[in-house]
C-alpha cells in the first residue's frame, strides 16, 4: 500500500515538476539559416544561467509570453545582417553558360525575374536557366525579391518548399539551376569556406571585391559586406521581437546584446555598423 | 520481451505452431512498417498570391510515377500521400491561374503554394444560388461583371453599371432622374401583370422591390427610387447574373425573369494588414440633347400666320423680339455632383471584414432635382471554434431624392390645353418664348395672357420656373438591410443558418404651392406619405461536398427558407392654406382635407430547396435542382409551386480524343431544361377587397376586385444549350447559347362581366414565348505585366411573342391607347394608324378614305384605311413595332500601361420603339403653347410638306398613328474613363490613382424625344438624360 502511495505521489510531483519545467521555458522562433547561431546563444547562456530552458519552435506556433521571435521582417530590435548571394552547382553547365559574364543589378533582375515585358505565358519558354527559389514566408528568397523590388511571385522558375538549405540541394541536381541563398546557408562553417559543391555566381563589382568573392574565404567575405554595400548583394537584417516586460526573456536579450555579438561571423553572419549596434543596444536596455 | 509474451501466450511451451505464427504477425509487422515508411504525407495550402485567398478545387499532382494527386478542400488545404521518394515536383493548377511547380523535400512541414492569376477568368469559383460553383463544372449559363468593370462605370448605383456588359440584358433607364430606377431585363420580358425585373440578391438576402410597394399611396410626385440606390456600387466584389433555368430553378417562383447576385467585398483571409480606400468624385452633368423649339419671334409669327395673334404683334416687333425666353434653358442647369467613399478591409487571424462608408450627392440637370444619399455597409466574418463560423453583413443608409411634381394622368385629347402636360418640366418647354421669366423688377412673372384656364386662375398663370423651385416632390428612404449567418462544418457537411431583415421607411412629401401650376386651382395642395416595408428571412441549409477517388466530385445542398413581408402605408393630403411657408410640414393649415390612404398588406413565402451537382471525370457535369414554394399571394388552393430543372455540362476538352486540338484550350457544351415562376403580383390579387373613399362627406366602399380562386403562379419552362469555346491559351473566350422560354398562366388583367362588380379582374390566361440566342466574345489582346489590353464584346437576339390569350381578345393599353396585347405580337406592342403623308394641293381626295366623317382637304393627315371601308377609324390600327429590341448589345476594352488606365464601354439595342408622346404634344399646334421648330415645315399651300399637316387648333386624331413611335435603337457610349496611378517604389504604402470619367457621351439614335431611354414605351416627357464628366482621385493606405 505504501508502495502505491508512494508510486501515486512520485507521479504527481514528477507532473508537477514537469509543468513547472514547462512553465520556464523560452520559447524561440527563427529562421533556419540563423538557428546554429542562436542555438550557439542559447549554449553560451545556458553556461552562465542553467534555471532557464530554450525551446526551438515552428512558424506556426502561438506565441506566448515566453516566445521570442528572429525575423527578417523587421522587429523590436536588431542584431546582426546576413547577406544574400546568386549561387549555382560548382562547375555546374549554368556556371559554364554564365562563364565571366558579370551580372549586375540590372542582369540579375533580368536572370531571376519574369520579364515584365513579356506575355506571361511566354516567359518561361525562352529561358535556358533554370531558377529555384525558397517557398516559405521566411525564405531570403522573398529578401532578395524586396531588393529588386519584385515579390514572391515575380521570380520565373521553381519553387522549393521548405528549409532555404534545399535551395542548395536543388541547383546541385540540376547543372542548369541558379537560385539565391544567405552566406551562413552556403559556406561551410568549419572551413570557413564556400561549401565546394557550390559556387557563386560572378557579380559586376570592383576587381578586388570580384577576388574576394571568387577565392570564397568567408571570413573575408564576410569582412567586405561590412564595409562596403553592393546593388547585386542584398543585405538584411536580423531583428527580434519579444516581451519586454518578462524578465527571463528580457535577460536573454540582454545577454545577447552584450555578449552574443561576437559570434556572429562565426556563424556566417554580418555584424550591425557600430553606429547602428550602439543605437540598437540603447534600444533593448 | 512482453509485448512478444502478448503474441505468443505459451513461448515455454515451444510450440512449432506458435512459432510460425509468431514469426508470421512480426513479419506483417515489419512489412507494414516498411510500406509505411515508402509513404509521404505532404499538406499543403493553396491560395491566390494577390489577395490571400484560399482555392479551393486546385489540381495538386506529382509530376514523377503514374500517382493522381489530389484535390484543395474549400479552405484551399491539401493532403497528399505519395509513394514517390522525396524531394517529389507538385505540379499545382487552378483554372484561371498560371500553373506551378514545386519541389518539397521534407514533408514535415505545410507546403504554402501561392499562384498568381492568369489573365482569362475561366476557371474560377462562381457564385451560384445558395453556393459556389466552378466554373468548369456549371452546367447553367452564369455570367460574372467582377469589381473593376462596375467601378469603372462611375455610376451611382449597380444597374447602371451593368448596362452593356451582359449579353441578353438590357438596362433601359427609367428616366435621367439622378437616382431614378431602370428597367432591367433579361432575355426578353415574360409577364404583362406581374414583374418582368429580375430577382436581386445581395449577400444572401433576397432582395426584390415589390411592383405593388413602392409607393405611399400619395400622388403628385413623378420618379420613384431605384430600389438598387441602397447599394453602393463600390462596396460589390461581383455580380453574377444567372440567366438560364439551371441556375436560376434554386430561386423557384421568383426565377422566371433571371437573378442578380451580388456579392459585397469582404476581407482577404490571411492578408492581416488594413487595407484603406478613399475616393473623391466631383463631376458636372448637362442635358445630353436638346429640343429644338420656336424662339419668340418664329413663334409670333406663327400666331400671327395661323391664330387670332394674340399678342396683337405687328411683323417689326416680331423680328425685334429675337431669341426671347428660351425656358427649356431657363430650367436646366449644369448640374454638380460629389462623393466622399472611404473602405477599410482586413483581415485577423480568425475573422476578416469589410467596412464602409459613402456620402453621394447629385444635382439634377433640372432645377430643384437631386439625389443624396449616405450609406455604411459592413461585412464582418469570425471564425468562433474550428469549424464555426460567424458572420454579418448590414447596409444602412438613407437616399434622398428630390423629382418633378407630376400631374395626374391626362389622355392625350382629353383637353386641348393640358393633355400631355405631364410635368413642371414639360410644361417649361411649352411655354411661349414671348414670356418672360422674370419681371423687370426681378421677381416671378406670373403674367400669361396665351394660358388657358387650367394652368392660369384670372390673370394669374403659372410659371415652371418656379414651379420647379418651389414644388416639393421627394422620395426619402431610410434602409436597413442585414443578414447575420453561422456555419458548422463537420467533415464534408457544412451546415448553415441565416437570419436577414430588410426594413424600409419611405416617405414622399409633395408641396405645390397657390402659384404653382399644379397648386393654381386649389389654392395650394399638398401631402405627405410614410410606408414602412419589413421583410424578414430564414435559411436553413446543409450542404454535403464529397470528393472520391480524385474522379467524382459531388455536391448536394437541402435546406428551408422563409420570407415575410409586412408592408404599412398612410398618406394625407391637404390644400387650401393660409401660410406657405413650412409646406409640407404645415399641412394642418390646409382647409381641405383629402381622404386619409392607410393600408397594410402582408405575405409569406415558405421553400424547401435541394440541388445535387455531380462531377465525373472532371469531364460530365450534372446539376440537378428542386424547389418548392408556398406562396401567400395565391389561393389557398394554388399556393404551392414546384420548381425543378436539370442541367447537364460535358467538357469536351478533357477527352483524350481530343488532344490533338491544342489550339483549343476549353470546350464545353451545356445544355439545361426547367421551370421556374413569377408571383410578383400584388398581395390580395386573389381576393375580393374594396376601396375606401368618402362619399357626400360619409365614407363609402367600391369593390376593387373580385376573388380568383383559381390564381396561381406563372410558370416558365425553359431550355437552354450553350457552348464554351476558349482558344489561344484561353485568351480568346466564346460564350454561345441559344434559349426558348415559354411562359404558362400568364398573369393577366382581363376584362369581366359586370354581373363581378367590376370591371376586369387578374387571371392567369395564355403564354408568351420568347426565344434567342446570345453571344459573347472576350479577348486578352495584350497581356504582359505592364501592359494589358482586353476587349469583349456582346450581342443577343430575342424574339418575344404572345402565343395564346385564352379567351381573351386584343387588350389595348395605354393613355393614348397606344399598345395591345395581341397573340401572335410581342409585348409592348404600338397599336395604331400609319400615317401615309399629307394631302397635297391637286390631290384626287374623293378616293381618299373620310376621317371623323370628313372628306380630307389639302393639309390634311393621311392614314391607310387598312380595312378598306373607306373611312378612318379604330379597326384601321395597326401594330406599328413594340418595346422589345430583336438585338441588344455592348462591347467595352480596357487598356493599362505602366500607370495609365483606359476603359470604355458602350451599349445599344436595335429594333424597339418608342411611342413619342411628348413629339406628339409638341408638334400639336395651338395658340397657347410653344411647339417643335420642325413645325416650321408644316404643310402650307405654298411650300407643300409631307409630314406636318396644316397648322390649326384642331384637336388631334383619337388614335397614335406611326410617326410618333419612333425607332428607339440606339448606340450609347456609357463610359469613358482615363487613370493614372501614380509611379510610386513598390513597397510604398500609399497608392494614388487619378482618373476622369465621362458617361454617356455620345448616343447615335434616331429617336426624336430627348433620348431612347424609356422604360414603359412612352416618353410623355420624363426627366431627360444627361451627359457627365467627372474626375476624382482614389488614395489607398
Amino acid at each position: 500500500m505504501k508502495k502505491i502511495l508512494y508510486t501515486i505521489a512520485l507521479i504527481l510531483g514528477l507532473q508537477v515538476s514537469l509543468t513547472a519545467q514547462e512553465n520556464e521555458k523560452v520559447a524561440i522562433r527563427v529562421p533556419n539559416f540563423a538557428r546554429p547561431l542562436v542555438e550557439k546563444w542559447v549554449a553560451e547562456y545556458q553556461k552562465v544561467n542553467s534555471g532557464v530552458d530554450f525551446q526551438f519552435v515552428t512558424a506556426k506556433s502561438q506565441d506566448t509570453d515566453n516566445t521570442i521571435q528572429f525575423t527578417t521582417d523587421g522587429g523590436a530590435v536588431y542584431i546582426a545582417r546576413y547577406a544574400v548571394l546568386p549561387i549555382t552547382a560548382h562547375e555546374s553547365q549554368a556556371q559554364q553558360l554564365i562563364g565571366t559574364h558579370k551580372l549586375n543589378a540590372k542582369r540579375l533582375k533580368t536572370l531571376f525575374f519574369v520579364d515584365e515585358d513579356l506575355d506571361d505565358d511566354e516567359a518561361d519558354t525562352k529561358e535556358v536557366l533554370h531558377v529555384y527559389t525558397g517557398n516559405g514566408q521566411q525564405s531570403v528568397s522573398r529578401v532578395y525579391a524586396s531588393h529588386f523590388k519584385q515579390t514572391a511571385s515575380d521570380y520565373k522558375g521553381k519553387k522549393i518548399a521548405g528549409d532555404d538549405s534545399f535551395l542548395n540541394t536543388a541547383v546541385s541536381r540540376d547543372p542548369l539551376g541558379v537560385t539565391v541563398n544567405t552566406l551562413s546557408n552556403i559556406a561551410d562553417l568549419n572551413s570557413r569556406q564556400l561549401k565546394p559543391e557550390l559556387a557563386l555566381l560572378p557579380l559586376d563589382v570592383d576587381k578586388e571585391s570580384r577576388q574576394i568573392l571568387s577565392e570564397g574565404q568567408l571570413d573575408a567575405i564576410i569582412n567586405l559586406l561590412e564595409q562596403r554595400s553592393f546593388d547585386e548583394i542584398p543585405v538584411g537584417k536580423v531583428g527580434l521581437t519579444y516581451n519586454r516586460n518578462n524578465a527571463r526573456v528580457n535577460d536573454f536579450v540582454q545577454w545577447i546584446m552584450a555578449y552574443g555579438i561576437q559570434y556572429v561571423h562565426e556563424y556566417g553572419l554580418l555584424e550591425l555598423p557600430k553606429k547602428e549596434l550602439t543605437a540598437q543596444l540603447h534600444k533593448a536596455e | 520481451m512482453d509485448w512478444v509474451r502478448a503474441f505468443a501466450p505459451d513461448p515455454f511451451r515451444g510450440s512449432i505452431a506458435s512459432m510460425k505464427k509468431l514469426i508470421i504477425i512480426i513479419l506483417a509487422f515489419i512489412l507494414t512498417i516498411a510500406a509505411e515508411a515508402q509513404t509521404a504525407t505532404i499538406t499543403g495550402r493553396v491560395t491566390d498570391a494577390a489577395n490571400g485567398e484560399p482555392l479551393p478545387g486546385a489540381t495538386v499532382v506529382p509530376t514523377t510515377g503514374s500517382e493522381t494527386g489530389t484535390v484543395t478542400d474549400l479552405d484551399g488545404n491539401f493532403t497528399l500521400k505519395t509513394r514517390v521518394k522525396l524531394p517529389l515536383t507538385l505540379k499545382v493548377h487552378y483554372v484561371g491561374y498560371r500553373e506551378q511547380e514545386i519541389d518539397v523535400y521534407d514533408e514535415s512541414e505545410s507546403v504554402e503554394i501561392q499562384l498568381n492569376e492568369n489573365v482569362n477568368k475561366l476557371g474560377e469559383v462562381v457564385i451560384v444560388g445558395y453556393g459556389t460553383q466552378k466554373r468548369t463544372q456549371l452546367t447553367g449559363s452564369v455570367v460574372t461583371v467582377r469589381a473593376d468593370v462596375i467601378g469603372q462605370s462611375q455610376s451611382a448605383t449597380l444597374d447602371g453599371a451593368l448596362s452593356g456588359q451582359v449579353a441578353g440584358l438590357h438596362v433601359t433607364a427609367s428616366s435621367g432622374q439622378p437616382g431614378a430606377d431602370s428597367q432591367i431585363r433579361i432575355r426578353g420580358g415574360n409577364s404583362v401583370n406581374a414583374s418582368n425585373e429580375p430577382l436581386y440578391v445581395i449577400d444572401g438576402f433576397i432582395y426584390f422591390k415589390d411592383a405593388a410597394n413602392n409607393g405611399t399611396g400619395l400622388s403628385g410626385i413623378d420618379g420613384s427610387l431605384n430600389p438598387l440606390a441602397t447599394i453602393n456600387p463600390n462596396d460589390i466584389e461581383s455580380v453574377e447574373v444567372l440567366k438560364d433555368v439551371s441556375a436560376t430553378a434554386i430561386y423557384g417562383s421568383r426565377g422566371a425573369n433571371g437573378v442578380i447576385l451580388v456579392t459585397t467585398k469582404q476581407g482577404k483571409a490571411g492578408d492581416k494588414s488594413a487595407h484603406i480606400n478613399y475616393t473623391y468624385n466631383i463631376g458636372a452633368s448637362r442635358i445630353s440633347k436638346r429640343l429644338e423649339l420656336l424662339t419668340a419671334s418664329e413663334w409670333a409669327q406663327f400666331q400671327k400666320d395661323y391664330f387670332s395673334n394674340k399678342g396683337g404683334y405687328t411683323d417689326a416687333e416680331i423680328a425685334a423680339l429675337g431669341q426671347g425666353t428660351d425656358w427649356q434653358d431657363a430650367v436646366l442647369r449644369t448640374a454638380i455632383q460629389q462623393s466622399h467613399e472611404l473602405s477599410i478591409t482586413g483581415a485577423g487571424e480568425k475573422n476578416r471584414y469589410a467596412f464602409s462608408a459613402s456620402h453621394t450627392n447629385q444635382d439634377g440637370i433640372l432645377l430643384n432635382s437631386g439625389f443624396q444619399r449616405y450609406n455604411f455597409h459592413t461585412n464582418v466574418e469570425w471564425e468562433l471554434k474550428a469549424n464555426l463560423r460567424f458572420g454579418v453583413n448590414a447596409t444602412y443608409g438613407r437616399s434622398r431624392q428630390q423629382g418633378l411634381t407630376t400631374s395626374e394622368e391626362q389622355v392625350f385629347n382629353s383637353s386641348p390645353f393640358s393633355a400631355g402636360i405631364t410635368n413642371s418640366f414639360v410644361y417649361a418647354l411649352l411655354m411661349p418664348p414671348v414670356i418672360e421669366v422674370y419681371k423687370a423688377d426681378g421677381s416671378f412673372n406670373f403674367t400669361n395672357p396665351y394660358e388657358y384656364a387650367y394652368f392660369a386662375i384670372g390673370d394669374h398663370a403659372a410659371n415652371p420656373v418656379y414651379d420647379l423651385r418651389e414644388s416639393v416632390a421627394e422620395n426619402v428612404n431610410n434602409y436597413l438591410l442585414s443578414n447575420v449567418w453561422t456555419s458548422y462544418r463537420i467533415g464534408n457537411l457544412v451546415l448553415k443558418a441565416t437570419a436577414g431583415l430588410n426594413s424600409e421607411k419611405l416617405t414622399q412629401n409633395y408641396f405645390s404651392g397657390a402659384y404653382t401650376s399644379l397648386g393654381l386651382a386649389t389654392q395650394g395642395i399638398g401631402g405627405t406619405g410614410n410606408r414602412q416595408t419589413d421583410v424578414w428571412q430564414q435559411e436553413y441549409t446543409a450542404t454535403y461536398s464529397k470528393e472520391i477517388n480524385g474522379l467524382h466530385e459531388f455536391d448536394a445542398l437541402a435546406g428551408f427558407t422563409r420570407q415575410s413581408t409586412t408592408s404599412t402605408f398612410s398618406a394625407i393630403r391637404t390644400n387650401h392654406y393660409t401660410n406657405e411657408s413650412l409646406k409640407q410640414y404645415n399641412l394642418g393649415d390646409g382647409s381641405g382635407i383629402y381622404t386619409p390612404q392607410t393600408g397594410i398588406s402582408e405575405s409569406t413565402l415558405n421553400s424547401l430547396i435541394a440541388r445535387v451537382n455531380y462531377t465525373l471525370l472532371s469531364r460530365y457535369n450534372l446539376t440537378a435542382t428542386f424547389r418548392a414554394d408556398n406562396s401567400s399571394r395565391f389561393s389557398k388552393n394554388h399556393r404551392w409551386g414546384y420548381f425543378p430543372s436539370l442541367g447537364v455540362s460535358w467538357n469536351i476538352d478533357k477527352e483524350d480524343f481530343f488532344d490533338g486540338f491544342t489550339n483549343i484550350d476549353y470546350l464545353k457544351l451545356r445544355l439545361s431544361a426547367g421551370l421556374v415562376g413569377n408571383q410578383e403580383i400584388s398581395d390580395y390579387a386573389f381576393t375580393t377587397s374594396y376601396a375606401t373613399g368618402s362619399y357626400g362627406g360619409s365614407s363609402s366602399y367600391a369593390k376593387k376586385n373580385t376573388a380568383n380562386d383559381n390564381l396561381k403562379w406563372e410558370t416558365t419552362v425553359s431550355y437552354n444549350a450553350g457552348i464554351d469555346l476558349g482558344l489561344n491559351q484561353n485568351r480568346l473566350n466564346f460564350v454561345f447559347d441559344a434559349y426558348y422560354k415559354k411562359t404558362n398562366d400568364l398573369l393577366l388583367v382581363v376584362p369581366v362581366g359586370f354581373a363581378s362588380g367590376v370591371t376586369q379582374q387578374l387571371q392567369n390566361v395564355g403564354n408568351v414565348v420568347n426565344k434567342g440566342v446570345e453571344l459573347s466574345v472576350n479577348a486578352n489582346l495584350i497581356q504582359r505585366k505592364k501592359i494589358q489590353w482586353t476587349a469583349g464584346a456582346n450581342v443577343a437576339l430575342n424574339r418575344n411573342t404572345i402565343s395564346n390569350m385564352g379567351a381573351t381578345n386584343d387588350v389595348i393599353q395605354g393613355s393614348d391607347k397606344q399598345q395591345i396585347l395581341r397573340k401572335g405580337e410581342p409585348l409592348g406592342a404600338f397599336y395604331g394608324l400609319r400615317f401615309e403623308g399629307i394631302v397635297q394641293t391637286g390631290e384626287d381626295v374623293s378616293k381618299l378614305p373620310t376621317v371623323n366623317g370628313q372628306t380630307p382637304k389639302p393639309g390634311d393627315l393621311k392614314y391607310a384605311d387598312t380595312d378598306g371601308n373607306g373611312r378612318i377609324d379604330g379597326n384601321d390600327r395597326v401594330i406599328l413595332g413594340s418595346t422589345q429590341p430583336a438585338v441588344v448589345y455592348g462591347f467595352s476594352s480596357q487598356f493599362n500601361y505602366r500607370g495609365f488606365d483606359a476603359s470604355v464601354t458602350f451599349a445599344g439595342s436595335y429594333g424597339n420603339k418608342l411611342y413619342n408622346a411628348l413629339g406628339r404634344r409638341l408638334e400639336q399646334t395651338g395658340d397657347s403653347y410653344n411647339v417643335l421648330s420642325t413645325v416650321k415645315d408644316s404643310w402650307t399651300p405654298e411650300h407643300g410638306g409631307n409630314t406636318l399637316p396644316l397648322a390649326s387648333n384642331a384637336r388631334p386624331f383619337s388614335y397614335i398613328d406611326s410617326r410618333y413611335v419612333q425607332s428607339a435603337g440606339y448606340l450609347k457610349l456609357r463610359n469613358l474613363t482615363i487613370g493614372y496611378r501614380l509611379q510610386l517604389p513598390k513597397d510604398s504604402p500609399v497608392g494614388v490613382r487619378f482618373y476622369a470619367t465621362g458617361s454617356n457621351l455620345l448616343t447615335l439614335t434616331r429617336y426624336k424625344g430627348y433620348d431612347p431611354e424609356v422604360s414603359g414605351g412612352t416618353d410623355s416627357g420624363v426627366y431627360p438624360a444627361s451627359r457627365t464628366v467627372t474626375a476624382g482621385v482614389n488614395i489607398t493606405l
